[in-house]
């Protein structure tokens, strides 16, 4: 069956493909075993990370969280992409695979509300007393 | 038209399973696949808000009481395991690599189902179901300590108790006091100023007659006769308390947290187990691979939110 839809009529064995289906496509186990080898080297980054203090040499304490949390975000980009095969699969999948991402991070910025009343125990009063 | 009127071209079965027939309602099996698959990540994406709100909660107060968190993550350590001197999370780690695996075997599963490989299927599945219990068996052990500890966040909550011991921990390794305790170094002015820590709590003399703070009152059993278990009235016992009920606050997240994983592991193994047998009885409702491909959607997401949980919860620095 070509990819997006038939060019002739199949003569009354079943309804023409519609042109705006798409085809899923699978990935082969090399790309699994690749993505499981990636994601292994990734743990011993995370794990090496806790020890190597990253603050003094970049200036900020937070770094060593950023660069975790960018690790893990790269471990779980690659496990959606191959693993779930939202690499192989339809736009509207890829579309449902982001919407739950973008309504995560959307509700972080809750935080800006915590950030700016320090009066009523934001974490503004955790800076000045440590 | 019945039901299973359709079969899909037999040169095709790269792209779709080896027995998926087309329902009357679809255009073809394409349809049908991403209909599928689209249902099961709409659940997913529920699932990403549900986990969300805690994470929330979690990055809030990891802010805004970092000192404690650093303080707490402690106790997610192992100490002295196959003789490394540094506190090393060995549990978490071993959980990590094990979820890791396990999702490796369950897109090799779904890749036989979608072949038609019955046998390599139920095999494959058969690992995953060993990973996914091999995870909740250490998560048993990891959970049972924490208890042993007091340090689950109920009336038995107990940190002195908990300090305490990592303390001895420390002190029978020899290594340097490297680790953030200021909890214990308030403890430890407490029991300067008359407190006495024991397996029941903290124990004051009863020269102590101020009167216990409402939700003080943390013992395991009935203190002895002379003894009043509540707050030492010095501004370090009070740092100490304080920081203690931080740290209930960060072990309640971390229970919420690792116990909701915790269901979905148990869930996903219960449905596992129910594929593995319908494969086995070759029932007609495995004939479509995809419910194999949904639960491994689901078995995926579980292992996402737990490479997320892992540097988060065990790996605070």
């Amino acid at each position: 069956m070509a990819e997006h839809g038939h060019e002739h009529d199949d003569h009354g064995h079943g309804p023409v493909a519609h042109p705006a289906i798409e085809v899923i496509k699978h990935p082969q186990p090399l790309l699994y075993w690749q993505t499981y080898w990636f994601l292994v080297i990734m743990l011993v980054v995370t794990v090496a990370l806790y020890w190597i203090d990253l603050s003094k040499s970049l200036g900020w304490v937070g770094w060593n969280l950023v660069i975790a949390m960018v690790v893990a975000a790269s471990k779980a980009f690659v496990v959606v992409r191959n693993f779930m095969n939202v690499k192989g699969s339809t736009r509207l999948t890829l579309l449902w695979a982001v919407l739950g991402f973008v309504w995560f991070f959307l509700m972080f910025g809750i935080l800006i509300d915590y950030r700016s009343r320090p009066s009523q125990g934001g974490w503004e009063n955790a800076f000045i007393r440590y | 038209m019945s039901l299973r009127a359709m079969e899909p071209d037999a040169d095709n079965h790269a792209q779709v399973g080896a027995g998926q027939r087309v329902s009357v309602q679809y255009e073809d099996i394409h349809q049908q696949n991403e209909t599928y698959i689209v249902g099961m990540w709409s659940f997913l994406v529920t699932e990403i808000m549900f986990f969300g709100g805690l994470f929330m909660a979690y990055t809030l107060y990891r802010i805004m009481y970092f000192d404690v968190y650093l303080e707490s993550h402690q106790f997610l350590m192992q100490h002295g395991w196959f003789g490394l001197s540094v506190p090393f999370p060995w549990l978490g780690t071993v959980n990590t690599m094990v979820l890791l695996t396990s999702s490796l075997f369950m897109v090799l599963a779904v890749y036989n189902g979608q072949h038609g490989n019955r046998g390599k299927t139920i095999a494959w599945l058969g690992t995953v179901v060993a990973c996914a219990a091999i995870f909740m068996c250490v998560k048993y052990v990891e959970y049972t300590n924490k208890l042993h500890e007091g340090l689950y966040p109920d009336r038995n909550f107990n940190f002195a108790r908990a300090l305490y011991i990592l303390h001895e921990e420390d002190k029978a390794e020899e290594h340097g006091g490297e680790r953030a305790n200021r909890g214990w170094t308030a403890l430890k002015k407490a029991r300067a100023a008359g407190a006495k820590v024991s397996e029941e709590g903290i124990e004051l003399p009863a020269s102590f007659s101020e009167k216990p703070a409402s939700g003080f009152d943390q013992r395991l059993a009935p203190v002895a006769a002379g003894t009043v278990a509540a707050a030492v009235p010095t501004i370090e016992y009070l740092d100490y308390q304080t920081q203690a009920n931080h740290a209930r606050l960060f072990f309640s997240i971390y229970f919420s947290m690792t116990g909701l994983h915790g269901i979905h592991v148990s869930i996903g193994i219960f449905m596992m187990v129910l594929l593995m047998f319908f494969y086995w009885k070759k029932h007609p409702c495995v004939d479509d691979y995809m419910p194999l491909e949904m639960i491994g959607l689901y078995w995926h997401f579980v292992d996402i939110v737990w490479i997320f949980l892992f540097p988060l919860m065990y790996l605070i620095s």
